[in-house]
């Protein structure tokens, strides 16, 4: 069904045209709704009086008290943009702290040796594992992946680990790194240890809480509880470019919302009102544009909605891409182009035509590639680049292909054998996989030990990552491995 | 949904908290029988009811910089709730109770088979099918508000709609097929 079909079925239902099965259903469906139901008028008068008493400690806005607010506000702006101007950007105006530095204990006994410090210019991969699978005196359950999980750091080859976040009783998820490659965000929520081999889920699992720290293991500082955290593919927090400021989502007393804090705690600001429904971020390095879609989480079933992007300034939310319809959208680091793909023929059909478009971040300037296969796609660090991971389906099994796609130039290239995946019954699906922060390398990650694979793309050589570490047969992960930018 | 009077209603509620009476007054009933619907509990739907027109009246003032009409903001809000009453108790959504009006029976063709049919296929609809189905046909929205209660575009939800009534239509063939063959066992 086309754009223009849907567009043409909508307007037949608009207009009380039940000359189609799918709108005679929808018409049966509407004849047979149930009378609404009523509140108590016990309830009503109640919640109607209570209404009336909080309204009335909130003050008529008169309007010399509007004039006197609004001339107020503009001399605070005024002021806060000459203090933005010669301070830097990271001058949020301080705000209630809700969570304060917490003492945080952290079991280190497991690791073979103490903490070994930091060393400048060497490339460095931070990840997720249990630290059971890693150094436990037996081997933890395969395929159990979510009870205890630690933060880790490590050298590219595996040597120099160092467990950041550690919880006897908890999941710790790596979220993101600050751009200067100094400190990490963690996600982390209470979880009890199953039995080997069970897997428990606690109640509320997106939801927990996120702290900072240092990429040594020091400065542990709780930013925020109730941040929610959906994992791979949806972003709920990232770094602004200046390395001081976190947007994250998190709930409060006013629902779901979006939040700015500076990495120290501070200045935390609530951008978004209870009516926004945002399910994941689109980071960017935009200091002064929050790009989010919206949707909710019911158990296991996500509902996306639109696009919308928040002013860092607090002066509104926008819808954006309305025009581009119900598109899963990537939008470059530098925030200023995106790329999305659009069936031409349906994206589940063996094997499958989609096109791939980039655009400017407007929507505008649209330029197409169309794609054998279900194309995923993954921005380079500075947006020349997009790596396009191909599903595809063939004689020889179910793949996945991967090429790197120019679209300044239309240029394409097919990377090299030793990171495509194959697998005879199923499609191989593996976490994404990742640009180094210079943009000449790329991380390939599957689920199963040892399968990290780093191509260099100046000489399309393909090495194993993590290597020193040996975790025992038919343990899985790490996972979620992410470079550690250079410390700047 | 946003007339005249509705926008005036709001301007004079904004200016003044003590006004926003007549927006409760216009709008309970049907926060209440969305929220109803959604999670057929009378303790959750009040819940929600108080939460969405708390959390409005301490808004009011800022609600119009997203341009979404005041009772698709409304709705929204109450949605959300919904959604985190969902996530806080993890019950499972009972089947919606279809009462059939006197005169829905007198100008139905169909029979109770067929309805309890129509009951169970839209029964095991997805969440999300539930939802933009409910919006649509049984809060009787426009597809224009259904769009800004989801924050999407009309263009999605016409598109959701379509799925949603698709996914109805093979589920409700699958009931009926349950039935007659059951009907066919029974009468064997």
């Amino acid at each position: 069904m086309s754009r223009n079909d849907v567009d043409d079925w909508g307007r037949r239902l608009d207009s009380g045209d039940r000359d189609d099965a799918l709108l005679a259903l929808a018409a049966r469906l509407a004849a047979n709704r149930s009378p609404s139901p009523h509140p108590s008028s016990g309830f009503k008068s109640e919640l109607r009086a209570r209404l009336l008493a909080q309204s009335a400690t909130q003050r008529p806005m008169r309007w010399a008290t509007g004039l006197a607010l609004a001339a107020l506000l503009a001399i605070i702006g005024a002021v806060a943009l000459l203090f933005w101007a010669t301070r830097g950007p990271s001058s949020v105006s301080p705000a209630t702290l809700q969570d304060q530095s917490t003492p945080f204990p952290t079991p280190l006994a497991d690791l073979p040796s103490p903490t070994p410090a930091l060393t400048e210019g060497v490339d460095r991969l931070v990840f997720s594992h249990t630290p059971y699978a890693l150094f436990g005196p037996n081997a933890y359950s395969s395929g159990e992946w979510r009870a205890y999980v630690n933060v880790f750091v490590a050298n590219l080859d595996g040597t120099n680990l160092i467990a950041l976040k550690d919880g006897p009783d908890e999941v710790n998820q790596l979220v993101g790194f600050s751009p200067d490659g100094r400190k990490v965000l963690i996600f982390a929520h209470p979880q009890r240890i199953p039995p080997a081999g069970q897997h428990t889920i606690p109640e509320s699992e997106e939801y927990g809480d996120l702290y900072v720290m240092n990429v040594d293991g020091s400065g542990l500082l709780k930013l925020a509880s109730g941040y929610r955290d959906l994992g791979y593919p949806y972003p709920t927090a990232y770094w602004l470019p200046d390395s001081k400021r976190i947007v994250f989502i998190a709930t409060d007393d006013d629902g779901l919302g979006i939040f700015v804090v500076n990495a120290d705690g501070t200045g935390r600001v609530r951008l978004t009102g209870p009516e926004a429904s945002p399910l994941y971020l689109l980071p960017s390095s935009n200091p002064d544009r929050i790009y989010w879609r919206a949707g909710t989480v019911v158990g296991e079933n996500h509902t996306l909605g639109g696009y919308w992007w928040t002013a860092m300034d607090g002066s509104g939310t926008q819808p954006i891409w309305e025009n581009l319809g119900n598109v899963d959208i990537a939008l470059s680091s530098s925030g200023d182009r995106i790329a999305y793909k659009r069936g031409g023929c349906w994206a589940w059909a063996e094997p499958a035509c989609v096109s791939l478009f980039v655009a400017s971040v407007d929507g505008t300037n649209a330029i197409q590639r169309d794609w054998e296969g279900t194309p995923q796609n993954f921005w380079s660090p500075d947006g020349t680049y997009l790596l396009v991971d191909v599903f595809v389906k063939t004689d020889a099994g179910y793949g996945q292909l991967f090429y790197l796609w120019s679209p300044s130039d239309s240029s394409v290239v097919q990377l090299p054998a030793g990171i495509e995946v194959w697998s005879s019954d199923s499609w191989p699906v593996g976490p994404p996989p990742q640009w180094s922060p210079d943009g000449r390398r790329i991380l390939f990650e599957n689920f199963t030990w040892p399968l990290l694979r780093i191509l260099n793309l100046d000489t399309m050589e393909v090495t194993e990552a993590l290597t020193a570490l040996k975790p025992k047969p038919g343990i899985t992960g790490p996972w979620y491995v992410t470079w550690l930018p250079p410390q700047k | 949904m946003l007339d005249i009077d509705e926008k005036a209603l709001v301007e004079q509620a904004q200016r003044d908290p003590q006004a926003f009476a007549a927006l409760y007054d216009r709008y309970v009933e049907r926060i209440y029988a969305f929220a109803y619907r959604q999670m057929q509990d009378e303790a959750a739907a009040e819940d929600v009811t108080s939460v969405t027109f708390e959390k409005a009246l301490r808004h009011i003032r800022g609600y119009r910089w997203q341009g979404v009409s005041f009772g698709a903001w409304l709705y929204r809000i109450a949605r959300n709730e919904i959604a985190q009453h969902h996530r806080r108790k993890r019950f499972t959504l009972p089947l919606l109770q279809w009462h059939v009006s006197e005169m829905n029976v007198e100008a139905s063709v169909q029979t109770s088979e067929q309805r309890d049919a129509v009951q169970a296929a839209f029964a095991r609809l997805s969440e999300g099918d539930q939802e933009v189905l409910t919006l649509r046909f049984f809060e009787e929205l426009s597809s224009t508000e259904v769009a800004e209660v989801l924050g999407c575009s009309v263009q999605n939800v016409y598109l959701r709609l379509h799925r949603a009534l698709g996914r109805l239509r093979k589920h409700l063939e699958a009931v009926m097929d349950k039935v007659e063959g059951e009907e066919v066992y029974v009468s064997q």
